[in-house]
């Protein structure tokens, strides 16, 4: 039985009078026990969205989140409460989800206090050996969040969301706020973690190659839906749908001889409120054919594992009257 | 006519008595895109506001010189400088909705920033603005030119922005981290656009950014710098290939390190 | 922004900014609240003695006394002793009506927009005036001068819990503290609270130099005023007339108390705004 089964969610966001906004659109995936999923996106993809969907942070409008074979909708509130000694999370920036009046070891055993009847003495030992095993000591229990460097911080992040020994973490972009030094150390951390304790991630990241070490899987999402999904090596090395070819062509080489060919999308991604009918790449897409903005598209095995939602996985090059075309002055927030 | 477009040497620039810029010196030679790289707090933000005559009290330029064809920027007047900047010097701003007066319809500020050079008619800025703006790949000029700042997305604001300053027609683009706020599809293709522009009419750039692999892809020369001082010059072939002060070796390598830059390979934990 | 300092030792406390603002404000309101209950006064203060009335300051009455032979220096003190725990008293009240409202009318939607529109159309009415009113009608009893001054503060913390309230439901740790799995009660006092309450104690500090300016002018008024109780508002009525005879001190001594005690209060709240801006 997989740790976690996300099937057909979807998420609107009703703004009263403005217009909603639909921001995951169908998506379904499954994480095993000691496994990381990449979920890789740009802004607007609904990645964060999804994140919280999972952590029931949110209720979503429609599709099931099932954890440890158990829907989510089905639990009620305290128990949705209990869930979450099993269930964690570590966030993006560092700083601001530390309560800044509190001291780390305050922080850290916070859950434990929640979740457990352990004693204060077993509290204390197990937030000591918790902190240690994320690189900081005992040293740091009587310390505020604001004397940390930012690696700190986010590892006395790291250590508030395993205490209780979770069998799944979601990790929204945990490493996008950390200077780029520290960044190598963090994931090493997070993979080391997965091994010792068996957890499964749900890596949230808007940049491919930060996942690229370290996820099992990945799934790159675009409005609202997955385009694209695979173990990691095989959607990097041969990424088939489109968008997630111009999402690898976005990174550029270090060595200044190297020029990487470009793949570009035309126009701007439209906004949410507006989805396009048919492929979500409507509109954009450098080979897009006449077909694609009718009906939506199901995903086509590419490979072992790899499938990728396109009907035009051949790249058979645009009509010409189609890569004349673009999308308007969209793009509005 | 010289080869070098803006010389800059010994500059020192100070905030409330700190000396934050300690005797900076590069050239920006005709035709040739220029990284300046460093980390926060390095100073580059400061020394290019130097030179453009934006540092205010409680900063203040203390020594050095600019020269920009043939004339000390340092040693100008505002006034005089007014007419340079923009004219002449054109600047990118990471942000570009803070380059964008959020009140006016974007073909008034056109025309306002075309106006402030020249003698033109609305509807000559009109026409230039369209063209300014179909150049830079807007679809859908005539929409934006009537419409406002909040109405456009990140990318295609940054798009505005840079059609704006080339309606000027500068030599010298100063653009300061131009696509750090904006998604990675968008990037590639703003600083592709960049390079176009530079390149059609033979322009000189200085761009400012903390990621190499952009100076490595678009920039000729690169300047490094780190806590107010330049720590290294020369072409980006050579320091790149072989960087002489450890500083820069430093930078090439978490910059090559970070999990970011692994780009060729990709083996999933097991 | 995070710094790399390691945990400092001992930290210096008065290097800390606004300390000295805290010190000296809080030092200065200390002392008068410990003479106002602990300095055996010279004289008993509504005992007048008819044989020394308008003597000027002396080393015996060293604020001289009043017309009807009160050593004024007693008066003063002894009024302080209601007058400051009653401003003090009054300002705490009004934080703790204020933020328990405030946090109720925090959540989101309607009724709390609602809730504000009706507090914007009371706080329209000039408040001094309001309550002026409202404790003339209800009579002279003290209470009236507690009522008046919640009338006046109370809007204050109700909009300034709920703003706070407001932002720090956003914040990412409230977030985070929903993530782990706390119940909301414990989200509220564990998280909430102790972020609000710094910005509360400057406020309180506010809300009592107001109260005694509040009280003292009710008293002028002879609100809430007993005789012979002295209380400062009504010192300085009853000394007014006397300024232009040339007897300045009986009504100059309460009124440097005022000024005393709500410019303690000011500095105290100044040193505390100080002293957690930053963190």
């Amino acid at each position: 039985m997989p740790l976690l089964e996300v099937i057909g969610l979807k998420h609107v966001f009703h703004r009263g009078s403005k217009p909603p906004v639909y921001a995951v659109n169908d998506v379904s995936f499954t994480v095993d026990a000691g496994e990381t999923l990449a979920l890789i996106g740009e802004s607007g993809s609904g990645k964060s969205t999804v994140g919280r969907l999972v952590l029931g942070l949110l209720h979503s409008t429609s599709g099931q989140v099932i954890f440890g074979g158990r829907p989510m909708k089905s639990l009620s509130k305290s128990e949705l409460r209990r869930l979450r000694a099993k269930l964690q999370v570590v966030f993006q920036e560092p700083f601001e989800s530390l309560n800044p009046r509190m001291r780390v070891g305050a922080i850290v055993e916070e859950p434990l206090r929640i979740h457990t009847s352990m004693s204060a003495q077993e509290r204390r030992s197990r937030v000591v050996e918790t902190l240690e095993r994320v690189g900081l000591g005992e040293q740091y229990l009587d310390r505020f969040p604001r004397q940390l460097s930012g690696g700190q911080q986010q590892r006395v992040g790291i250590a508030r969301a395993i205490v209780t020994r979770p069998s799944l973490v979601v990790l929204d972009e945990p490493t996008s706020s950390l200077d780029v030094s520290v960044r190598a150390q963090t994931l090493q951390l997070l993979g080391e973690l997965q091994r010792e304790l068996g957890i499964g991630y749900v890596f949230i990241s808007h940049d491919i190659h930060t996942v690229s070490h370290f996820s099992h899987r990945v799934a790159v999402m675009y409005l609202g839906m997955i385009v694209e999904t695979g173990p990691t090596r095989e959607v990097l090395s041969n990424p088939r749908h489109p968008y997630t070819r111009a999402l690898l062509s976005a990174a550029l080489s270090l060595d200044p001889n190297e020029k990487r060919p470009h793949f570009p999308l035309r126009g701007e991604i439209p906004s949410p409120t507006q989805l396009p009918t048919g492929c979500p790449l409507t509109g954009r897409c450098p080979v897009e054919q006449p077909e694609c903005g009718i009906a939506p598209v199901a995903h086509q095995p590419v490979g072992e594992g790899h499938t990728a939602a396109c009907i035009n996985l051949e790249g058979r090059p645009s009509p010409t009257d189609m890569s004349t075309s673009s999308v308007g002055a969209g793009g509005a927030r | 006519m010289s080869d070098d477009l803006l010389t800059v040497s010994g500059l020192k620039t100070e905030f409330n008595g700190n000396l934050v810029v300690h005797g900076v010196g590069f050239r920006i030679r005709r035709g040739r895109a220029v990284g300046l790289v460093g980390e926060t707090g390095s100073g580059k933000s400061v020394t290019v506001r130097s030179i453009l005559g934006l540092v205010r009290p409680p900063g203040r330029v203390v020594e050095g010189s600019a020269i920009f064809e043939g004339r000390d920027l340092l040693k100008l007047s505002q006034r005089e400088l007014r007419k340079i900047r923009g004219a002449r010097i054109g600047f990118v701003a990471q942000n570009p909705f803070g380059a964008l007066n959020p009140i006016l319809p974007i073909k008034k500020q056109f025309y306002n920033a075309l106006r402030a050079h020249r003698r033109i008619s609305s509807k000559e800025a009109y026409q230039l603005a369209l063209e300014g703006l179909s150049s830079v790949g807007v679809a859908g000029p005539e929409r934006v030119l009537n419409g406002y700042a909040h109405e456009l997305s990140g990318g295609m604001a940054q798009r505005v922005v840079i059609a704006l300053v080339m309606s000027l027609d500068p030599t010298l683009l100063v653009a300061d981290e131009p696509t750090t706020a904006l998604d990675l599809t968008v990037q590639r293709q703003v600083l592709e656009l960049i390079d176009g522009l530079i390149r059609e009419k033979n322009r000189s750039m200085l761009l400012i950014t903390h990621d190499l692999s952009v100076v490595a892809q678009y920039c000729q020369d690169i300047v490094v710098m780190r806590a107010g001082e330049v720590v290294e010059t020369g072409t980006v072939k050579d320091v790149f290939a072989n960087p002489t002060h450890p500083y820069t070796r430093q930078l090439l390598k978490a910059s090559a390190d970070s999990p970011d830059a692994l780009r060729e390979e990709s083996h999933a934990t097991t | 922004m995070s710094k790399t300092t390691t945990a400092p030792a001992r930290r210096n406390w008065l290097a800390e900014p606004g300390a000295k603002g805290m010190v000296v404000g809080g030092g200065i309101l200390l002392c008068m609240l410990a003479c106002a209950f602990f300095l055996p006064l010279p004289y008993d203060p509504t005992e007048p003695d008819p044989t020394s009335t308008l003597l000027p300051p002396s080393g015996t009455h060293w604020f001289g006394t009043d017309v009807n032979g009160f050593d004024v220096f007693s008066r003063v003190i002894a009024a302080g002793r209601r007058d400051m725990p009653l401003a003090l008293g009054g300002a705490f009240a009004s934080l703790v009506v204020g933020a328990a409202i405030g946090l109720v009318i925090s959540r989101k939607g309607k009724f709390g927009e609602r809730a504000m529109r009706v507090l914007d159309a009371f706080q329209s009415f000039p408040l001094i005036v309001l309550s002026v009113t409202i404790v003339s009608f209800s009579g002279n009893a003290i209470q009236n001068v507690i009522y008046a001054i919640l009338i006046i503060n109370v809007p204050r913390f109700i909009r300034l819990v709920r703003s706070e309230a407001l932002a720090l439901r956003e914040s990412r740790y409230i977030e985070a503290a929903h993530a782990i799995g706390a119940r909301p009660a414990r989200v509220m006092f564990r998280h909430m609270l102790p972020n609000v309450i710094d910005v509360c104690l400057v406020q309180v500090s506010l809300a009592a130099a107001n109260a005694v300016i509040v009280i003292a002018a009710l008293n002028f008024l002879g609100v809430g005023v007993s005789p012979p109780e002295p209380t400062w508002g009504s010192m300085i009525r009853d000394g007014g007339a006397n300024v232009a005879l040339g007897q300045w001190w009986i009504a100059t001594a309460p009124g440097i108390a005022v000024f005393t005690t709500v410019a303690a209060l000011n500095l105290l709240a100044d040193g505390i705004q100080r002293r957690f801006s930053d963190e």
